[in-house]
């Protein structure tokens, strides 16, 4: 092998480590898990993160809005490392009601790292046209930066939809908390359901 | 044809060969110069490895310093540095403890003087000469200057491997060297297992000069195993390459150890009154970690021993009511009803209940329960929500 190919193929197994992202055209409708759609008012970067869709501007790291495509029962919010075999993922059970999703992704958050976390603000709120739930949350991450985020959300047809914005307190959740609340109000239900 | 007379075979000039390598190790062992204690204060020369390690330890220190999961509470805080120091005064300003807030028994030390004091370990501790024991253990880590001395070790041994190698792959019997590198790894986990043994000791010391019960140590190794076993998870890896003594051996080893003591300070009621305002959040990350049998066990245990009845009983419920298993939800309701029954009872277990009784479609017994924890937390997180529950054309208005 010539140290061209070698280059070439090592650019190849770089690149395919990388996250792939795609934009998301401002105006377009998105949908997600065949049951809501919503259209943005600004350009967003997307990609996939296991079963969810994460759309972002500067990086995830410092702000993201995750999309469920409908969680199942004992499927979960993220894919988090296990510590033993006998620790069990945190997963969305059927049976769950709007309290229990608000500590679901609070044991989620902290699984991948993050620490006092904090919910608050629990509320119904409308998802589309139909009943859904809202509330707030803030949490460190690991390396200590502060975060805050919104989460709103309904279960349909035993499934978690929920869309869950996070970004650092500090700038990045107050600049792009608009175009987040103006995603929700763009948010519809897919006309088959 | 005399055994002399005959062409060595392989396995003979392995066999020689093994033979001049374990004496060669045997002879290079000794050439180790033997490390004095870290005196108090003392840091090490600029330039030296010590130094280096040191260095990188700085750094781990530094990330550590702003993670989100560090314990910021100063009560909690001085209360472990004031242990330390009642253990150790000559040593104690050399030591800074982060205590972190992940739900798993461990501590760890650092060679620069960070020890990390974890809150799942702080939460089966039953008394506070446990505690003590645990922080006594780790200071012994970093005095013996154990992470140098293991660091020693390795490249010693490893160095030991690579010669042995090359020598038996030039005489035609590479699986000497592959048997060198097996017995090497294996050596390199015993003498982090001695380390450990050695800590055990050396802490055991410490707690009795301190004045604390010696008898203390050995129930939190059992406390741990009988966890375990409860939960069916190994104690340990095999043996052969554990970095650590079977939790059961060390219970043995300090019983034995602690034989001939008296009963002394165990400072439990103390213990249980600085952790009480954190217990809540303790509980719920360990159940955050989703290891269901071995917080079960856990709640059992602390139940037995008398502490925060009703908080312990309310997250007992959590557990079976996020487990949801055949039989959970009654399980949970007995728990949520124990808790209500305690004069710690958290008001959430009002709630709780109230939500089995909704998924239930039950709404008029969901209602009471819903309003009491209302009337019980006019600034609940999830008031709003709650209320939405009451409203006409919910089925539990």
């Amino acid at each position: 092998m010539n140290s061209r190919s070698l280059a070439i193929l090592c650019s190849t197994f770089l690149l395919s480590a990388c996250q792939a992202y795609s934009l998301v055209e401002p105006g377009s409708r998105n949908e997600f898990g065949g049951f809501y759609s919503v259209s943005p008012d600004i350009a967003w970067s997307r990609a996939e993160q296991g079963e969810l869709e994460v759309w972002t501007v500067d990086g995830p790291a410092l702000e993201a809005v995750r999309f469920t495509n409908g969680l199942e029962d004992g499927e979960p919010l993220f894919d988090t490392p296990r510590a033993s075999d006998s620790q069990e993922p945190v997963v969305f059970r059927a049976f769950m009601s709007e309290p229990d999703i608000m500590t679901l992704v609070a044991d989620s958050l902290s699984r991948l790292g993050a620490g006092q976390l904090e919910t608050r603000d629990l509320e119904p709120t409308r998802f589309g046209d139909r009943a859904g739930f809202r509330f707030s949350l803030s949490f460190l991450t690991e390396r200590g930066l502060a975060m805050q985020g919104t989460a709103v959300g309904t279960i349909a047809d035993e499934k978690l939809f929920l869309i869950l914005y996070s970004a650092a307190s500090s700038y990045y959740y107050a600049k792009y908390e608009p175009h987040v609340e103006q995603l929700i109000d763009s948010l519809q239900i897919s006309p088959e359901l | 044809m005399t055994y002399a007379a005959r062409p060595p075979s392989a396995a003979g000039r392995g066999n020689r060969l093994l033979r001049c390598v374990l004496l060669l190790a045997l002879v290079g062992s000794g050439c180790q110069t033997p490390l004095a204690d870290l005196k108090p204060g003392e840091r090490p020369p600029p330039g030296s490895v010590e130094a280096g390690l040191w260095m990188q330890m700085d750094k781990v220190e530094a990330k550590l310093e702003s993670s989100g999961r560090i314990v910021r509470d100063r009560e909690l805080n001085d209360y472990v540095k004031a242990i330390l120091c009642r253990l150790s005064p000559e040593y104690c300003e050399s030591i800074r403890v982060y205590l972190v807030e992940t739900p798993y028994f461990n501590a760890t030390m650092r060679p620069n003087g960070t020890m990390e004091l974890w809150t799942g370990l702080m939460l089966r501790a039953q008394n506070e000469a446990q505690l003590a024991f645990v922080l006594a253990h780790e200071l012994a880590h970093y005095t013996r200057r154990h992470t140098l001395k293991r660091w020693q070790d390795v490249k010693f041994k490893s160095n030991g491997v690579l010669f042995v190698q090359v020598l038996s792959a030039a005489a035609g019997v590479g699986y000497v060297g592959n048997l060198a590198a097996l017995a090497a790894s294996a050596s390199i986990f015993a003498f982090s297992r001695a380390q450990e043994s050695e800590a055990d000791a050396i802490a055991l010391e410490m707690i009795r000069n301190a004045g604390y019960d010696t008898r203390e140590p050995s129930k939190l190794w059992t406390s741990l195993v009988d966890e375990l076993e409860y939960a069916e998870e190994d104690s340990g890896t095999f043996i052969f390459f554990a970095t650590h003594p079977r939790a059961d051996d060390r219970a043995d080893v300090l019983l034995e150890l602690a034989a001939n003591d008296e009963p002394a300070a165990r400072e439990r009621d103390r213990f249980l009154s600085v952790l009480q305002p954190h217990r809540a959040t303790m509980l719920r990350s360990e159940l955050r970690a989703r290891r269901f049998d071995r917080s079960e066990w856990l709640f059992g245990r602390l139940l037995e021993a008398g502490v925060a009845t009703g908080e312990v009983e309310f997250y007992r419920g959590e557990l079976y009511r996020t487990r949801g298993e055949e039989g959970d939800e009654a399980l949970a309701l007995q728990a949520y009803g124990e808790a209500l029954r305690s004069e710690d009872c958290p008001p959430d277990a009002y709630r709780a209940i109230g939500l089995i009784y909704r998924s239930r479609a039950e709404h008029g017994r969901a209602r009471e329960f819903f309003e009491r924890y209302l009337e019980l937390v006019p600034d609940a997180v999830d008031r709003k929500m709650i209320e939405s529950y009451l409203e006409p054309g919910e089925p539990s208005s």
